[in-house]
């Protein structure tokens, strides 16, 4: 097995709870492990609701957030105490595409202006002509055309243009990783399937992986070959897209799962559901079980520890559940 | 377009048949009239030294009290009249005209170029930098301009505009630096600093090519409040008999007519003009001013699709 | 056959609607000659993608256009009473007793300085003469229906998470038992559990009430969960509108078979369907079919008038010639 290309150690970010802060510090990211191989190419997803720490995760990936405590290695150096030429290396092996197709364009410049950025720094082209051919050709992938594209505003591209052109820049890199937080959740549905078939695409004809964070699982279903479920700044449940769709073992996923509309209308939600008050849960007690005031299984011990992820079967299925571990004496 | 929050109809922007052709879409009113009245300050200081003999500004170049030419008594070849020590009044309003703007642009330049850097470095950079650069700011805010300056004023010699420039200046950079510290903490969030972040963009790349273009109606406001700011300033030393003796400003002739009681003396040809120039020039920079300032906002939030 | 269907009274009835936004470079078109109606006790979802003017129905209903926004032709009627004829007091009479909001992103529609009981308590006591001890009960009562505990009472909206705002939205809109509830995408912004619990709110409160829902969203799935009836718009116009099954099962405009398939299922992995997004100008709407642009059924018939709603069966109508050449469901 290849050696990974980004390891992540033991992820932890806390926010606020500092001496001046009254409340307490707001645990994201908790002790969380990944490694993200290049071979084959795959797309890893990293699924979960808001407050779940996907985004704090994504951020921290891409080296806008320091950690508290814990390491991500690319090729076995710290991203946060990388020189400036190892930076620039990181920046072009790992690329992102953001979910506000449009925050992320500059409103004073057209859209040529963000391929010029990636040229320079790059050093992608020698010449001009070969720098028109490279983004014409990074354009094509996507299915747009220079011509109609480059001398635009943002403004007067629709929003699956502009999430593609985002797209188009990312490839001109060949990076070897594209973080992609919620790329579909601003684009309309009937255009969602445009852009997810070129991540596959990406990721069948081109070698490139993908994170891809969302919190809809019926996308990630469709393309997902390994997914992570964090719940409240852990992993719940981590394996094979399918086995942990078909088959969730963490009573979160399973609640999660269970809960997704089915567009059928003769399928609807099999039990009501009821909620303790929310607030109740988030800052709950640190050592217990994230999930269990709302968990239909809980036991007395889960209260004293967060319980680690055990495996399932033989399989690289795991789920951080006491139910699951194989000591338990019940 | 925007959407208000009252039931009544947005007005429709105003466009000058000029604006019209040249699709200048953001130009309104306040911009228009204002902008008009600093150029027409301004050519009548730069293009009257061609139509004027600038030699007669001088002390003794011209017949003493004229009243101007529609006044009995008045000549023709001194048309606004002159003063006690025989200087003619159009002359020096030519050469102080100019000279009253030349102080106010450069001590605004200054003030903005250190703002720039300022502000920028805390906004940016944050932290300790960003906590001292507010400090300082902030309490050189506070000072009483006016006072401070009179004090500088009567220690320093002050020979020509330039260095009286420098000395306003000391008082223009908090402004500026306010104003681009703010607008920067708020650029510094958005998506497309990310990118560029992401596209191993240096700082200095991403201050200059992706923050400033978006800051520019907020800077322009700012450059010309400084403007206005360094005038009423520099005014204010020279009225008080503190500018700069060799060169004829507006504020040094209404020194001059206060001196020698051109109020009570009826000469009002000797302390008017210079006041309605003045007049003129606030104005037009205040309605500048404001003219960018609703420009900034409403590009703010038509910004998005 | 005799149509049972036809013997419920309608309780909203929208008639030839149309609302246009005046720009300087042209009218938009933002509604373009909606026809529907919402019958007592049922839930009609307005289903459609950004632009399509979902949201400008609605607060045309509620008599909420905001200039450059104008309605330019067309009837509202609730119960029979033309909105268009009334004064602004008049509306404001009616507006909460007869026609409720449950707003889209309702976080942000909650006063932040104010408790929840003044909140909901000044919302009613401004229509009904109650006060007091009795108005008090009557907000925990509210409350109670929405499946919030009493001690939300004394919150402020910043103590509540976003499931729980969303729900004092609801009880706001079920305070004076109007025949109308509105809802615009009341659970975008939720987690999918949370979501659950709103939705189910939102049904609970309708079986218990005998509500009329008009829920506007964009989420099938959620369509499919809560609703009697769908109408699909697209670029501001009505296209088809049916029994949810029918329009899940057997969509008979073009569009609605592409909003069908695109939905991703949680059932099985199937290969991505993926169709080209080509719009028009809004200001320039072509002659004809709206949605001819992106249409893979379209002919000549489609480009010269704009195809008016055709009955395909009981309850279920589509704007689209093609439908003549199709056997019915």
């Amino acid at each position: 097995m290849a050696e990974p290309i980004l390891q992540i150690k033991s992820a932890t970010k806390t926010f606020g709870g500092g001496f001046l802060d009254p409340n307490p510090p707001l645990v994201a990211l908790k002790d969380f492990n990944l490694d993200i191989y290049e071979e084959p190419a795959r797309i890893t997803t990293i699924a979960g609701e808001s407050g779940s720490g996907k985004t704090t995760l994504a951020n921290a990936i891409l080296g806008f957030l320091p950690l508290t405590s814990g390491q991500i290695l690319y090729k076995g150096i710290d991203i946060y105490s990388m020189n400036r030429q190892q930076r620039l290396a990181y920046r072009k092996e790992v690329q992102a595409i953001f979910q506000d197709p449009y925050e992320v364009y500059n409103p004073f410049w057209r859209v040529q202006h963000i391929f010029d950025l990636v040229v320079r720094r790059f050093g992608l082209a020698q010449t001009k002509q070969e720098a028109r051919d490279a983004v014409e050709d990074a354009l094509n992938l996507v299915g747009l055309r220079g011509d109609e594209i480059l001398e635009k505003h943002p403004h007067q591209l629709s929003g699956g243009q502009r999430q593609r052109v985002m797209v188009a820049r990312a490839y001109m890199l060949r990076p070897r990783l594209i973080v992609a937080d919620e790329p579909v959740s601003a684009v309309d549905a009937s255009l969602r399937a445009m852009i997810l078939d070129i991540m596959l695409r990406l990721r069948d004809e081109h070698r490139i992986s993908f994170l891809y964070i969302t919190h809809d699982l019926s996308t990630a279903y469709q393309i997902g070959d390994e997914m992570v479920i964090l719940f409240q700044g852990i992993t719940a449940e981590m394996g094979q897209t399918t086995q942990i769709v078909e088959n969730p073992k963490h009573p979160y996923v399973q609640e999660l799962i269970a809960s997704i509309p089915a567009p059928n209308p003769r399928r609807k939600w099999a039990t009501e559901i009821k909620l303790p008050p929310e607030d109740v849960m988030r800052f709950g007690n640190p050592n217990s079980c994230r999930f269990y005031p709302r968990c239909p299984h809980r036991m007395e011990h889960c209260l004293n520890a967060q319980p680690p992820l055990y495996k399932i079967d033989t399989t690289d299925h795991e789920a951080a559940c006491f139910l699951y571990d194989p000591q338990a004496s019940r | 377009m925007t959407t208000s929050s009252t039931s009544a109809p947005l007005p429709q922007p105003f466009r000058s048949a000029r604006a019209r052709r040249l699709n200048l879409s953001w130009v309104n009113i306040k911009l228009a009239i204002g902008a008009t009245m600093i150029l027409a300050v301004l050519l009548f200081g730069l293009i009257g030294p061609f139509f004027w003999d600038t030699e007669l500004a001088y002390v003794g170049s011209s017949p003493r009290n004229l009243p101007p030419m529609w006044a009995e008594k008045g000549r023709a070849d001194h048309p606004l009249g002159s003063e006690s020590m025989g200087r003619d009044m159009l002359a020096q309003l030519i050469v102080g005209t100019p000279s009253s703007l030349k102080v106010g642009f450069i001590a605004a330049s200054i003030g903005l170029g250190v703002g720039l850097i300022l502000g920028s470095c805390a906004g940016y950079l944050g932290g300790r930098v960003d906590t001292v650069v507010r400090t300082i700011s902030d309490s050189v805010v506070t000072i009483p301009s006016l006072a401070v300056l009179v004090v500088i004023a009567a220690f320093v010699k002050m020979t020509d505009t330039t260095v009286m420039a420098l000395i306003l200046a000391l008082f223009a950079w908090p402004g500026p630096t306010r104003v681009v510290r703010a607008q920067v903490l708020s650029l510094r969030e958005r998506g497309y600093v990310r990118m560029a972040q992401l596209s191993a963009a240096s700082v200095p790349e991403i201050m200059f090519m992706e923050m400033l273009p978006n800051m520019l109606p907020w800077l322009a406001a700012s450059f010309t409040g400084g403007i206005s700011g360094a005038i009423l300033g520099a005014t204010g030393l020279e009225v008080l008999g503190l500018g700069p003796t060799r060169v004829p400003s507006l504020g040094m002739i209404i020194n001059y007519a206060t001196t020698a009681s051109a109020l009570l003396r009826g000469m009002y040809w000797w302390w008017f003009p210079p006041m309605l120039i003045l007049m003129i020039i606030f104005t037009g920079f205040f309605l500048i001013t404001i003219g960018l300032d609703e420009i900034a906002n409403p590009r703010l939030r038509g910004v998005k699709a | 056959m005799t149509n049972v269907h036809m013997e419920i009274p309608k309780v909203l009835e929208v008639n030839d609607l149309s609302v246009h936004y005046l720009t300087p470079r042209g009218a938009v078109i933002a509604a373009n000659n909606v026809n529907f109606y919402i019958r007592q006790g049922e839930i009609v979802g307005l289903v459609g993608e950004s632009g399509c003017g979902k949201t400008t129905v609605a607060m045309a209903i509620l008599q909420m256009v905001q200039s450059p926004g104008k309605i330019m032709a067309g009837e509202i009627k609730i119960n029979g009473q033309n909105l268009l004829d009334l004064s602004e007091a008049e509306l404001r009479r009616r507006r909460w007793r007869e026609l409720a909001l449950v707003p889209q992103g309702a976080m942000n529609s909650l006063n932040p300085v104010l408790k929840i009981k003044e909140q909901m308590g000044d919302a009613i006591a401004a229509h009904e003469p109650i006060r007091g001890r009795a108005l008090k009960e009557r907000v925990l009562e509210l409350l109670d229906d929405v499946g919030l505990p009493a001690r939300v009472y004394n919150l402020y909206p910043h103590e509540l998470s976003g499931g729980m705002k969303q729900r004092v939205c609801i009880a706001m809109a079920i305070a004076l038992n109007p025949p109308i509830i509105i809802a615009d995408e009341p659970t975008s912004a939720l987690d999918v559990v949370v979501q659950r619990v709103v939705a189910q709110t939102l049904l609970d409160v309708k079986r218990r009430l005998g509500v009329s829902m008009l829920m506007i969203g964009h989420d099938m799935g959620l369509q499919a969960q809560m609703v009697n009836r769908v109408a699909v718009m697209y670029a501001g116009n009505l296209v088809e509108i049916g029994p949810v099954e029918a329009i899940f099962e057997a969509p008979q405009h073009p569009y609605t078979q592409l909003l069908i398939e695109a939905i991703p299922s949680i059932d099985e992995r199937k290969p991505l369907k993926v169709t080209e997004g080509l719009t028009h100008d809004l200001r320039n709407p072509p002659p004809g079919c709206i949605f001819q642009f992106r249409c893979p059924l379209v002919r000549e018939a489609c480009l010269e008038a704009r195809p008016p709603l055709e009955r395909v069966a009981a309850d279920h109508f589509v704007a689209c010639p093609i439908y003549r050449y199709r056997r019915p469901a």
